[in-house]
Parts: structure tokens; C-alpha cells; sequence
């Protein structure tokens, strides 16, 4: 039984690390590196490679399970010779969205209390408070409602925000106005002061913030992206901000990462650019998290959450 | 119920609307203008009163404070002692000091300042960071402010504690006590959030000796009253790097003087006295309740201690 493990992912990529969390966890469970490490195809049963080439996936016969490295899984998915009937699994542990969630409630709140306005201030030694709307009438809009968006959702209506949510298929979370499919997105945007996007990536979501979408929102509203730099449309975001009728942006990810030295989001006033760090995986938690997986499909049980081919997330 | 509406600083319109919509045949009287009969008057609501006037009104059946904070009325040495003082609770401001502190430790738990320094200079470069649950928050004043946030920190899983003079109990926050519990809650204490009212007994609190028990690289985040904070030794505590970074909301002098050493500190982030403020639209519900609550007989909620200050 073997793992085929591989791929530089961001700042967890020691294969020997790896390796002893899983001999901690599946002493059985040999890890094997890809590419170079594969050995007999035959005995891989179980893939974590963060970007694997196309046509890899389905030289594997005996595989069992395709785990990402993360929440999200566009980097597998668009292998279009994925094998039939293999589950890929994302990682989506209480880890992720705990840290996702700080991420979010920070720029809420950033915004909400005019902080990046104190901040400004602050450096020509300038003394004046401002005053927003309260708690209960700031609009949040949540665009995207898997793990991470039901998360978020619950902790900002706990701090007294009024939360709606967005997403291609019903949902009903307590307390929360839900709005659905291509119908529902306008009158949510209409509604939205404060626009956090956890959404998956696949085909529908590219380029969903364009300038038609940035233009239903009420003027002055922000807009926070921890999820996927490809649902924006740069050129878009940045002439609703210039134009004043977007406020700001929070970007933590972008078409290119690391975000190239002369792209415009870096020295934009009124974007905050940060290195894609809004949620993040400790090696410990995610092998632990995938090991337990294993043992699920081992003992005859689906792994979870698994990737439904037919949405693509 | 007549009552006399003193503060010669606010503009007594909006509360005249929410206080006389929300109590029936209330008589809104202004002072001075508006009271010509001191013996007349059945409740103060007051914010900075002068000294001795509060005093001259024989027939007062309590004195309701628009602010939270009434360390400045009790100052007065004519202040009534026989007539019950109402402290604002207002929910809405509870919940704007819960959010502040609730950003300030995310703010320095997600180091969320070194990023927008590296963005500054176009820097990617991710900055590992412990999970909430151990990052160690210590609350300074649990009273209504101080448990809330206290509570909301808990809730996103922060390892919580809080200092206070009374035994307190709140879900999973280690409570410690008075003048014996406060080394001990420096020590275990990685972000430390002052709400203290300002008292005799809290003045100058955050001074070198109690900022040297805190453990090094610590951060203070401090919306309370100015005055709990001795500016030089904090200063001090900064650039010697023992205190990591200040988050300073309120001062000794407001609007903080331009030539203060705050504003141009690199490890200080300054907000005008923001973290919470009163608003009659809010602030005008509760203090109603408390009109209503003394026209039927009844005392006020959230009584002011005179021995206690607060």
C-alpha cells in the first residue's frame, strides 16, 4: 500500500516530514515522492500531489483516492482523464476553517469600524472618528456557502452582522437569507455592503467579479477574496475602485502567485494585498486529516468531503 | 417624570425625540435654559455634570449617566450619596467594544501589520502563525464590555482569562482576582486587552513594573481610559522590544496633541476614541427603560458603587 506524494506546495513541501507523520498515523502506509520516487505503478493506491501533470492521475490501476492539499481543487480537476470512479478528496479540516474564518472576521470588521480609514489618518497625525452604519444594518453577502462560507456566515451573524449567502444550489443555514442560481445573484449583490468570496474555482466561477457583477453592488461597498484569484477580473476591480464606487478590496490570492512585482493591486491605496496566508494547513493537521480518510476507505467507508464530478467541487 | 437633561456638550434634540417617544408624557426639560424649578425635577440624565449642581436638585429620585464611564461625576465631593446613579449599559456599544478588541487581537494574531509593511514594499512571504487556541488573551475589566469580548474571544477559540475585583464566572475564561491575581494573569497573558474603567485604584495600572511581568514580544491593546496607561514606560516597554506592538484608542489628553510621541511611533497603532461611542438612537432605549424603571418605584439598572468607583 503506498502514497504517492509530490508536488512544491507553498511552505509544506519536506517530503520527510510528511513521510513520519504518516508512519505516525499508517505505519503500513508506505509514501513514495512523485515524480521521481514512483516505483511500480501498481502499487500506488492513494495520490497527494498538489499539481499533477495531465494524464498522470489515470497511470495509477489500483488507485483508491485522489487527496488534495487543500480546500481547493481546481489544479486536479482540470485533468480532463481523471479515472472513473475515483474519489478526490479535498481537505477541508477544522484547522482550515478556523483560520479562514479569522481571516474574514478581520477584514469585516477592518472595514465595518473604518479602520483602514484610522490607518490613513494616523500617518498625518490627523484626529477624526467616523460613523458608519451600525452592526445590525451592515450588510454582509457571502458568496459561496460550502464549509468555509457556512462557517463564516455563523461567527459574523454571532457578532450581530446582517449575513445573506449566495450559492449555485439551495442552502439553509439559521438566521441566514440564502439566494440561489444566476437568478438570485443580482438581488444579492443589490443587498451586499461588505462581499466575501470563499467560492470554489471551476468554470462557472471564473471571472464572476467582473464589472457588470461589481456594479450591482451598492456604491461604497468592499469586497474581501480569500478564496481564488481567478473569480476576479483585475482590470474590473480596479475601475470600480478608481471610480469610487467600490471602497476597497481585501486580496489574499491572484492570477499569479507570488503577485508579480508590477501588477497594480501593490501599491493600490485602497487594496490590501496579502500573500495568500488567509487560511492554511499545518503539515501535522492535514496528515492526520488524510490518514483518517485512508482508514475510512479502508474499512469499506467514503472518504470525506469528496468532489462531485458533475459540479466540479 | 420630569427630567433634566444635562450636558452642555451634546445636542439634546435626538434625545428629546427617543426619550419622550419611548416614555409617554415625559416632560424634557434642558438645563439650564429649561429648568427654572430645581425642586421640580425627578431624574437627572446627565453626561459630565458640573461640580455641585447635581446637588441643588432636592427631590432627585435618581441620576441616570448617558456615558458608561462616570469616574469624572464622582469626582464631584457635592454629589448626592443617597441617590441611586445609573451606569449606561448600552448593548449596542457592549458590542462595538467587543468587536474592537475582537479586530485588534485578529489584528495582531494574523499579523495583519507586517503584512501591510510587506505590501508596502511588495513583499510575498507568508508568515506562520500558532492557532488561536494558543494565543493566551487576557481581558483587563470584566464588567459588561470586558465579559463580552471576553466571550466572543473564547467563542473563536483563544485561550482566555481575565482579570476583575469581583469573582466572576464566563464559559471557559480562567477568572483571576484583585491585587494578588495580577502578576500571575501578566504572566500567562500573550495579548493583553485593557476595557478597565478609570478608578483610583486602576490610574497608572499599566506602568514598567506590571509591563515587565507581561512575557516578552507581548502586545496591549488598550480602549479603556487613558489614564490606565503611564505613556513613558509604555514607550519604553516598546522600543526596548519587551512589548511588541500598542494598539491605543483613548489618551490622557483628546484629541491627542500633535506633538504627542504616539502619533509618529512605529510599534503604535492609534485610533481616535473609537472603540465604542454613545448614540442617542441606542443609548436612548436603555436609559428610557431606566426612566420607566424609576417612575414605577424602582431603582435603576446597573447601579454605580460609590466605594468601588465604577
Amino acid at each position: 500500500m503506498a502514497l504517492l506524494f509530490g508536488g512544491y506546495f507553498r511552505d509544506i513541501h519536506d517530503p520527510d516530514q510528511w513521510r513520519a507523520l504518516f508512519h505516525r498515523h499508517l505505519p503500513d502506509l508506505e509514501v513514495r515522492e512523485w515524480p521521481d520516487g514512483v516505483g511500480d505503478p501498481h502499487d500506488i493506491e492513494f495520490t497527494l500531489i498538489h499539481d499533477p501533470a495531465m494524464g498522470e492521475l489515470k497511470r495509477y490501476p489500483n488507485l483508491k483516492a485522489i487527496f488534495s492539499f487543500g480546500a481547493g481543487i481546481e489544479k486536479i480537476m482540470k485533468d480532463p482523464e481523471i479515472p472513473d470512479g475515483v474519489p478526490v478528496v479535498r481537505l477541508v479540516s477544522k484547522e482550515l476553517i478556523d483560520r479562514m474564518t479569522e481571516f474574514v472576521l478581520y477584514w469585516v470588521l477592518h472595514y465595518h469600524r473604518d479602520f483602514h480609514r484610522y490607518f490613513a489618518q494616523e500617518r498625518q497625525a490627523h484626529w477624526e472618528k467616523y460613523r458608519g452604519p451600525t452592526t445590525a444594518e451592515r450588510r454582509i453577502g457571502i458568496l459561496g456557502v460550502g464549509e468555509l462560507g457556512a462557517d463564516a456566515a455563523e461567527k459574523l451573524m454571532a457578532l450581530g452582522f446582517d449575513v445573506a449567502g449566495w450559492s449555485r444550489r439551495a442552502k439553509s443555514i439559521k438566521g441566514m437569507e440564502h439566494f440561489d442560481g444566476s437568478d438570485g445573484l443580482i438581488p444579492f449583490l443589490a443587498r451586499t455592503d461588505i462581499l466575501v468570496c470563499l467560492l470554489a474555482t471551476t468554470p462557472a466561477t471564473e471571472g464572476i467579479i467582473n464589472a457588470r457583477m461589481l456594479a450591482a453592488l451598492p456604491k461604497g461597498a468592499f469586497v474581501i477574496n480569500p478564496a481564488r484569484g481567478a473569480h476576479v477580473i483585475d482590470d474590473d476591480l480596479i475601475a470600480a475602485i478608481d471610480s469610487e464606487h467600490i471602497a476597497g478590496a481585501a486580496l489574499d490570492v491572484f492570477h499569479q502567485e507570488p503577485l508579480p512585482a508590477e501588477h497594480a493591486f501593490w501599491h493600490h491605496p485602497r487594496i490590501a494585498v496579502t500573500p495568500h496566508a488567509g487560511s492554511w494547513h499545518s503539515a501535522e493537521h492535514a496528515a492526520e486529516h488524510i490518514a483518517r480518510n485512508i482508514r475510512r476507505i479502508l474499512d469499506g467507508k467514503d472518504p470525506y468531503p469528496v468532489v462531485d464530478p458533475a459540479s466540479g467541487y | 417624570m420630569i427630567i433634566a437633561f444635562i450636558n452642555e456638550k451634546g445636542d439634546p434634540a435626538p434625545w428629546r425625540e427617543v426619550l419622550t417617544e419611548e416614555v409617554p408624557g415625559l416632560d424634557f426639560r434642558v438645563w439650564p435654559d429649561e429648568v427654572t424649578d430645581p425642586a421640580e425635577i425627578d431624574i437627572a440624565v446627565v453626561a459630565l455634570p458640573p461640580p455641585g449642581l447635581l446637588k441643588t436638585f432636592p427631590n432627585l429620585k435618581a441620576i441616570l449617566s448617558m456615558w458608561a464611564g462616570v469616574e469624572s461625576m464622582l469626582l464631584d465631593p457635592d454629589l448626592p450619596r443617597d441617590v441611586p446613579i445609573g451606569r449606561l449599559v448600552d448593548r449596542a456599544m457592549t458590542r462595538d467594544m467587543m468587536h474592537h478588541a475582537v479586530h485588534w487581537v485578529l489584528h495582531y494574531h494574523r499579523d495583519a501589520h507586517r503584512y501591510a509593511e510587506q505590501q508596502r514594499h511588495g513583499k510575498w512571504k507568508s508568515i506562520p502563525y500558532p492557532e488561536a487556541a494558543e494565543r493566551r488573551v487576557g481581558i483587563m475589566g470584566l464588567g459588561a464590555l470586558g465579559g463580552a469580548a471576553a466571550r466572543a474571544l473564547s467563542d473563536l477559540g483563544f485561550t482566555v482569562a481575565g482579570w476583575a475585583n469581583n469573582p466572576k464566572s464566563i464559559d471557559d475564561v480562567e477568572v483571576f482576582l484583585g491585587t494578588d491575581g495580577l502578576i500571575p494573569f501578566l504572566q500567562r497573558t500573550d495579548i493583553l486587552v485593557s476595557l478597565l474603567p478609570l478608578t483610583p485604584a486602576t490610574e497608572g495600572l499599566i506602568n514598567r513594573t506590571t509591563l515587565a511581568h507581561l512575557p516578552k514580544g507581548a502586545f496591549i491593546i488598550n480602549a479603556g481610559r487613558g489614564a490606565s496607561v503611564i505613556d513613558e514606560d509604555l514607550i519604553e516597554s516598546l522600543d526596548s522590544g519587551h512589548i511588541a506592538r500598542a494598539s491605543l484608542d483613548v489618551f490622557h489628553t483628546e484629541p491627542l496633541p500633535a506633538d504627542n510621541p504616539y502619533w509618529n511611533h512605529s510599534k503604535v497603532d492609534l485610533t481616535p476614541h473609537v472603540a465604542s461611542h454613545t448614540t442617542p438612537r441606542t443609548a436612548g432605549r436603555e436609559v428610557a427603560q431606566d426612566i420607566r424603571l424609576v417612575a414605577a418605584g424602582k431603582k435603576p439598572r446597573n447601579l454605580v458603587k460609590l466605594d468601588r468607583g465604577y
